[in-house]
């Protein structure tokens, strides 16, 4: 098990910053998630770590050890790539056990690896294979046990499924998530999908154009976004949001419509975040009224849209709603869950109104 | 069972049948006429004695072929064929597959070089020639000249029948470098860079990578190469004639160059056209055999 330490990591090709410093400390035995929209630099992260690219700036310590000169095969790590990357001409046997030679294993020693890889996958009858005889899921494993054969304590993992069906994936997802456990290896994982990162991952980091937006347990990312940014990329559908402005009771948007949102704060304006399962079919109290634009029934759960203040808002209902297009219903958001963005769309984190007041008299 | 087809359906495939040949005609015309034609009239005319127009005067069955299986120039002709193609062909590949590994690696300034190492495909073979004829100038040549630098006598390059075919092998190996770099270096850039960067990570060194990666990642390419090259070598003309003119003695007298001695100085057109036959059944055979037991060992995606 080893630790890996990111100290102000940058990247630049020519004049163009790719990363713009990233500190983190990835956990001996953890399951890391590198998450972000196709282009924000999470490959390149993960390429700098395994070393195939060069570190412009910054120190990358592996178990507090630098490591920016090492040589990718010195780092005591392995690496699944998108596309997988086996050897078309060679057996399945052979892709796998590629290079252990130069680890000083011996024929022997190789095989037996090999095969207890195999076995952990459930290869062993395709080792005398070809690649291109064998189905996506199947050469999956067969990079998968390619990576875990070497016993590195590190394992870089860059998109691994995102060429697999759907089916496949959610399949594949726990198995990576328990070979991890099994091994005790540290992990690293990009994906753009945010599924895949809450599902599978102890924590992770999500970036934005080279810059980390936030890092944490993925409940944390979901419930306590950092910014507006990570509102709106964590989350199926994604939180919603609206600017809304400073009123007498608390907050209103553009349409009139009053929020009082449980979060003290002195800012004039500020953009309202609520999550869809957060939005719910009101009793008593009513928050609003809403004009339904669509409706999706999807068996356990009722997806409505409608607007407000001109941002189309969805509310995902438990259970199946009869309602039509154009009806009006009310809705109540518990105060509790709405989150409150300054203008630079970073959180405002709610206090208790008690030391709200008292910091107020200070000021 | 018969099936008859409504008479709609047969006018309909019929007049597709038309139209495809019509597509086709330009180039059935072509082929037949300077491909298709020319065999057959040049195996017809291997079994005739003709007169110097190459008019058919007297069937002679075999004997042009009986006749030249006795000539001993015919046998020297063939000798001196294998000698150049056993020169050209792999030194080619070699000296081009070297070039395309230095031009594959990601440096800066490296398009000049690519530029560089593939430009004698752009000239002409006459224009190649005639540098390569300054070069080995026994007086004034640069490989005369460099070889007094270091002391050493000069050699009679093109005149030598020793040397002779050396030379105009290491010239025609020059001008072919350039298309075969070009083949090579795009098979070499069509390797996923992934493959590496995997074998990088596993800690194997660069020959273990050249070996077990990148020859056979390109061996459907350098098969490619190697058939072209052998048919390209088998077929050479242009550079003897305006070297050696098949001399001295002979010694660079390669086959295609016989042929048209042969058929052009000599006016023996049924010899000529015999021989052409051999050649062609020969490089025929040599790049069936080479499918056989080459094809084997590439690797097709």
């Amino acid at each position: 098990m080893k630790s890996i330490q990111l100290q102000h990591i940058q990247k630049s090709y020519g004049d163009t910053e790719v990363i713009r410093g990233i500190d983190v400390t990835i956990e001996a035995g953890e399951f890391f998630a590198l998450v972000g929209p196709s282009g924000c630099g999470k490959s390149t992260m993960l390429r700098m770590i395994a070393g195939l690219e060069s570190i412009t700036a910054g120190t990358l310590r592996i178990d507090g050890v630098a490591a920016n000169e090492l040589k990718p095969s010195e780092r005591q790590l392995s690496m699944v790539f998108q596309n997988y990357a086996l050897y078309p001409h060679m057996s399945v046997e052979k892709n796998i056990t590629f290079g252990l030679h130069t680890k000083g294993l011996t024929k022997l020693e190789q095989r037996e690896r090999c095969h207890e890889a195999a076995e952990t996958l459930g290869l062993t009858d395709y080792l005398k294979r070809k690649p291109r005889e064998l189905s996506g899921g199947q050469r999956q494993r067969v990079a998968l046990a390619r990576a875990i054969v070497t016993e590195a304590p590190i394992c870089l993992m860059d998109e691994p499924l995102s060429n697999l069906d759907a089916k496949l994936r959610a399949k594949m997802r726990s198995e990576i998530r328990q070979l991890q456990r099994k091994l005790n290896l540290t992990m690293i994982y990009v994906t753009h999908d945010q599924v895949e990162a809450m599902t599978m991952a102890d924590r992770m980091m999500l970036l934005n154009e080279g810059e980390v937006q936030q890092i944490g347990k993925p409940l944390d990312l979901y419930n306590k976004p950092a910014n507006t940014f990570v509102a709106s990329f964590i989350g199926s559908p994604p939180m919603n949001l609206v600017p809304v402005k400073r009123s007498e009771k608390g907050f209103v948007a553009s349409d009139g419509r009053q929020f009082q949102p449980n979060v003290m704060t002195t800012v004039e304006t500020a953009t309202l975040g609520v999550r869809p399962e957060q939005i719910l079919p009101a009793n008593e109290d009513v928050t609003f009224y809403a004009e339904l634009k669509n409706i999706e029934v999807l068996g356990t759960e009722t997806i409505l849209a409608f607007d407000v203040g001109g941002v189309e808002w969805l509310a995902k209902w438990p259970g199946q709603w009869p309602l039509s297009i154009g009806e009006k219903v009310a809705c109540y958001i518990d105060p509790k869950q709405m989150s409150l963005f300054d203008a630079d769309g970073e959180r405002i984190e709610p206090r208790h109104p008690k030391l709200f007041e008292a910091l107020e008299v200070f000021q | 069972m018969t099936v008859t087809l409504p008479r709609q359906r047969v006018k309909a495939r019929l007049s597709d049948a038309v139209s495809g040949l019509l597509y086709l005609s330009p180039s059935i015309a072509l082929f037949g006429i300077f491909l298709v034609y020319p065999l057959l009239r040049t195996i017809y005319l291997s079994f005739f004695r003709t007169d110097t127009q190459g008019t058919p005067l007297e069937f002679v069955g075999l004997g042009h072929y009986a006749s030249l299986f006795m000539s001993a120039t015919f046998w020297q002709s063939v000798q001196a064929t294998v000698g150049f193609v056993a020169l050209t062909v792999p030194l080619t590949i070699l000296v081009a597959l070297g070039l395309a590994l230095l031009a594959n690696e990601k440096l800066r300034g490296i398009g000049i070089f690519r530029t560089a190492f593939s430009a004698t495909m752009g000239m002409s073979v006459a224009a190649s020639s005639v540098i390569w004829m300054f070069m080995y100038n026994p007086s004034i040549g640069i490989f005369n000249r460099f070889l007094e630098a270091i002391g050493a006598s000069g050699v009679q390059w093109l005149l030598d029948p020793q040397y002779a075919l050396l030379s105009v092998s290491l010239a025609t190996v020059w001008m072919n470098i350039g298309f075969t770099f070009l083949i090579l270096l795009g098979g070499l850039q069509n390797i996923d860079r992934a493959l590496y960067e995997s074998a990088d990570i596993a800690g194997t060194g660069y020959w273990t990578q050249l070996r077990a990666i990148t020859i056979p990642m390109l061996s459907p390419t350098l098969f490619f190469v190697g058939i072209i090259s052998l048919i390209n070598a088998f077929q050479t003309f242009g550079q003897i004639d305006l070297l050696t003119k098949g001399g001295p003695m002979n010694s660079t007298n390669v086959i295609v160059y016989a042929i048209y001695k042969d058929a052009f100085i000599n006016y023996n057109v049924g010899g000529a056209s015999a021989q052409a036959v051999l050649l062609f059944v020969t490089v025929l055979l040599l790049t069936w055999l080479q499918f056989k037991l080459v094809e084997r060992k590439v690797h097709y995606q």
